[in-house]
């Protein structure tokens, strides 16, 4: 912690001078902005441990700008999306951040990537008053329109995800009797979790582990031993994917069988597929986990966005994965911003097009997507999912059937009725 | 008191494959006066080879054949196009100059494979043991592993200690000058140094990736583990390796079962730190201090 706040105070002074030096002149049109293009940046790792996966994120919304640029742009301009690579590593992070802002002098940071790296330029962007939207992460620290009125995040919080979990338990009758117990990532992402369970009630469990990602590597024997001598039933697993593969294969070794319930970062089922491979005990134990869920199944190729983005996704020569389709469907939303942001086009023009229009933007997501003057939560809910034998995440509930819950309070999460829109026509903004 | 048994089973079982990266890391002290970090990366980009090998042909021992020989190469490799160059620095340039041979690694294997975790095959079924009727942390696998360990070191300690040509190894280490005026071939030693150590490297690699996955970065932490060891054992004594990877292995996962994760590491430092400052000969070492 301390490292950490020494290097956000040594990098808002570096970027705070630099500010001082160009802030006169940005007064006739916002930075990044032409009669014919619009310049937008991310962070993100491209290499690195964290690599796998999430580069396909920035890859997929790029591969859904070509198609919108191929097919006449956004009020007539095209979208340049400038990509950095931080390698997860945060302090990369200020560098890249400040390179977009300065160099590339974008008009908007898009999707940036990680908690962590976010939390060390999201105050800087904002003291910049540039918009900061869809920020990858499932913390709810930037859901703060006080403090980040720039800033916004669309993946619904970690926080809500254990409040939904927390209510499908309660309400599963075959699960609220079940000895439960949490096993989380330390850092941030747990704690995330751990308080939105607390908040939901949720404070009583059997037992309780961690992890520390650099220990993915060594297996989870002490922590399944802990898990199992303790008669756990029902484990509920915040964590990475790399972790979900390396948990299940441990329990399955050491004959440990309980029902799990898994974050829906912790569940992508391509690289889960990949881990696990073809050992038996290890796929059996995947059959039957639980996970939350906000976009319509990946595995729902009748569904017209998941149709239509993956002919986008591929026409690029990217893989079709959660990640790619992730960030195609959040460009797709940015893209609809931008447009109703109108043709003389200014950051704060804008942010009031995302409070004023972001009930009416489509997407794939199955839950509402909530940003207005006073909130900048993002999509506010999941569905529960369940895996089948193939492989495959299959809805769970009655039609529609969703959870939804606010980051902040002490409230569980409600169930509710949502029938999203239908994408716009081929697609397009 | 059965959890206790369970993690300290475990604890052996984690610990098997941090005494192997540690051998391979004394090897190379051993033999040529260096501590390679570039050890990890390479037992990384084997692994890679053998995998790539098991999936053509489906035999898990043809993997670990193909991915040894491939260890040894690649040992020569690092040897003459990185350490040789760098022979007449001090001491620290040759450290730095393995740091850049593992992040080339790292960025090569990342190019060839691609980032993503996979699967390794295990050549017995990995799944846990029972003992007194019930399931322990401990595998057959794992007890493969222990036993490849011991087989390893049984091997290595005759070849260094009791052959001439390990003799000349060692003297050519010790002391490249004098061994020189004995004719021994030194640069000839260091390089069969490099390729044994490249050899036990890729069998420690083989044998761990089936334990999570394997990825660029997977056998990262493997290195502050090993490293670990090696030093408290003495960076000399392949015995001292073995017995405090072993020790590391049980005291990871004695404090990740009693007290959090996040304080395994800590006390794995804590006993390093107290090493240093009260033995830095290391506990097995026959050795003067290194003067560092």
């Amino acid at each position: 912690m301390k490292s950490f706040a020494i290097r956000t105070v040594a990098v808002s002074t570096i970027v705070g001078l630099m500010a001082v030096g160009t802030a006169g002149a940005a007064n006739a049109a916002d930075p990044g902005v032409t009669k014919t293009q619009i310049t937008i940046g991310t962070t993100t790792p491209l290499t690195g441990p964290a690599s796998p996966g999430y580069k396909d994120v920035s890859a997929g919304a790029n591969a859904y700008f070509a198609y919108v640029n191929k097919s006449g742009g956004i009020n007539g301009r095209s979208v340049n999306l400038v990509i950095k690579d931080d390698q997860y590593n945060p302090t990369t992070t200020i560098t890249k951040t400040n390179e977009l802002i300065l160099n590339d002098k974008v008009f908007a940071i898009y999707g940036a990537l990680g908690t962590a790296n976010h939390l060390a330029v999201v105050d800087e962007i904002n003291k910049q008053g540039i918009p900061d939207v869809f920020v990858n992460t499932g913390s709810n620290a930037f859901d703060n329109v006080q403090k980040y009125p720039y800033t916004f995040p669309y993946f619904p919080s970690y926080a809500v995800e254990a409040k939904v979990m927390a209510k499908y338990i309660q309400d599963t009758p075959d699960l609220a009797s079940k000895k439960r117990c949490f096993f989380y990532q330390e850092g941030e992402f747990g704690e995330n979790a751990g308080q939105g369970f607390a908040s939901a009630g949720f404070t009583t469990w059997t037992a309780q582990a961690s992890y520390l990602p650099t220990q993915i590597a060594q297996g989870f024997g002490a922590q399944v031993t802990r898990l199992k001598a303790s008669g756990c039933e029902l484990v509920v697993f915040f964590g990475v994917t790399s972790a979900t593969g390396v948990l299940l294969r441990t329990a399955a070794a050491l004959q440990f069988r309980p029902q799990w319930m898994v974050t829906s970062v912790g569940s992508e089922p391509t690289v889960l597929a990949g881990i696990v491979g073809s050992v038996p005990a290890t796929r059996a134990a995947m059959t039957g986990m639980y996970t939350p869920s906000f976009l319509v199944p990946i595995t729902d190729v009748g569904n017209p966005y998941v149709s239509q983005m993956k002919t986008v996704v591929e026409a690029a020569g990217l893989p079709w994965n959660f990640y790619t389709y992730y960030g195609a469907n959040t460009a797709y939303v940015l893209s609809q911003a931008l447009k109703a942001a109108g043709p003389n086009l200014t950051r704060k023009g804008l942010v009031k097009a995302l409070q004023d229009n972001a009930k009416n933007f489509r997407s794939a997501a199955v839950v509402p997507f909530v940003i207005t003057k006073s909130s900048h939560q993002g999509l506010t809910g999941y569905y529960m999912g369940q895996y089948d034998s193939a492989g495959a995440v299959v809805r769970l509930g009655k039609p529609n059937e969703i959870y939804v819950a606010g980051n902040a309070g002490g409230s569980l999460a409600k169930v509710a009725t949502f029938k999203p829109a239908p994408p716009t026509k081929k697609l397009l903004p | 008191m059965g959890s206790f048994l369970d993690y300290f089973l475990g604890g052996i079982a984690n610990g098997a494959v941090i005494a192997l990266m540690a051998l391979a890391l004394v090897l190379v002290w051993r033999s040529t006066r260096v501590v390679n970090f570039a050890q990890v990366g390479q037992a990384m980009f084997t692994s890679f080879i053998a995998l790539t090998a098991v999936n053509i042909t489906g035999s898990w021992l043809i993997g670990l054949i193909v991915g040894i020989i491939a260890g040894g190469i690649l040992g020569f490799i690092v040897h003459v196009l990185v350490m040789r160059p760098v022979r007449r620095a001090d001491a620290s340039g040759a450290i730095i100059a393995t740091f850049g041979v593992l992040i080339a690694l790292q960025s090569l294997a990342a190019m060839i494979w691609t980032a993503e975790p996979r699967a390794y095959p295990t050549p017995i079924e990995y799944a846990g043991l029972t003992i007194f009727g019930r399931v322990v942390p401990l595998t057959g696998y794992d007890v493969f592993v222990f036993i490849v360990m011991i087989v390893l070191v049984l091997f290595l300690t005759i070849l260094l200690t009791k052959t001439k040509l390990g003799l000349s190894m060692r003297a050519s280490a010790f002391n490249p000058e004098v061994a020189r005026l004995s004719g021994v071939r030194v640069s000839r030693m260091l390089a069969i140094g490099w390729i044994i150590a490249g050899m036990v490297g890729a069998v420690a690699g083989v044998l761990i990736a089936p334990i999570s996955s394997l990825s660029p970065n997977t056998f990262d932490i493997f290195l502050v583990f090993a490293f670990t060891a090696a030093v408290i054992g003495g960076l000399d004594s392949l015995v001292g390796a073995v017995a405090f990877g072993i020790g590391t292995g049980l005291i990871l996962s004695l404090v990740t079962g009693y007290s959090d994760a996040s304080n395994a590491p800590i006390v794995a430092l804590i006993l390093l730190a107290l090493n240093l400052w009260f033995k830095p000969d290391g506990a097995f070492s026959h050795h003067k201090a290194r003067s560092v």
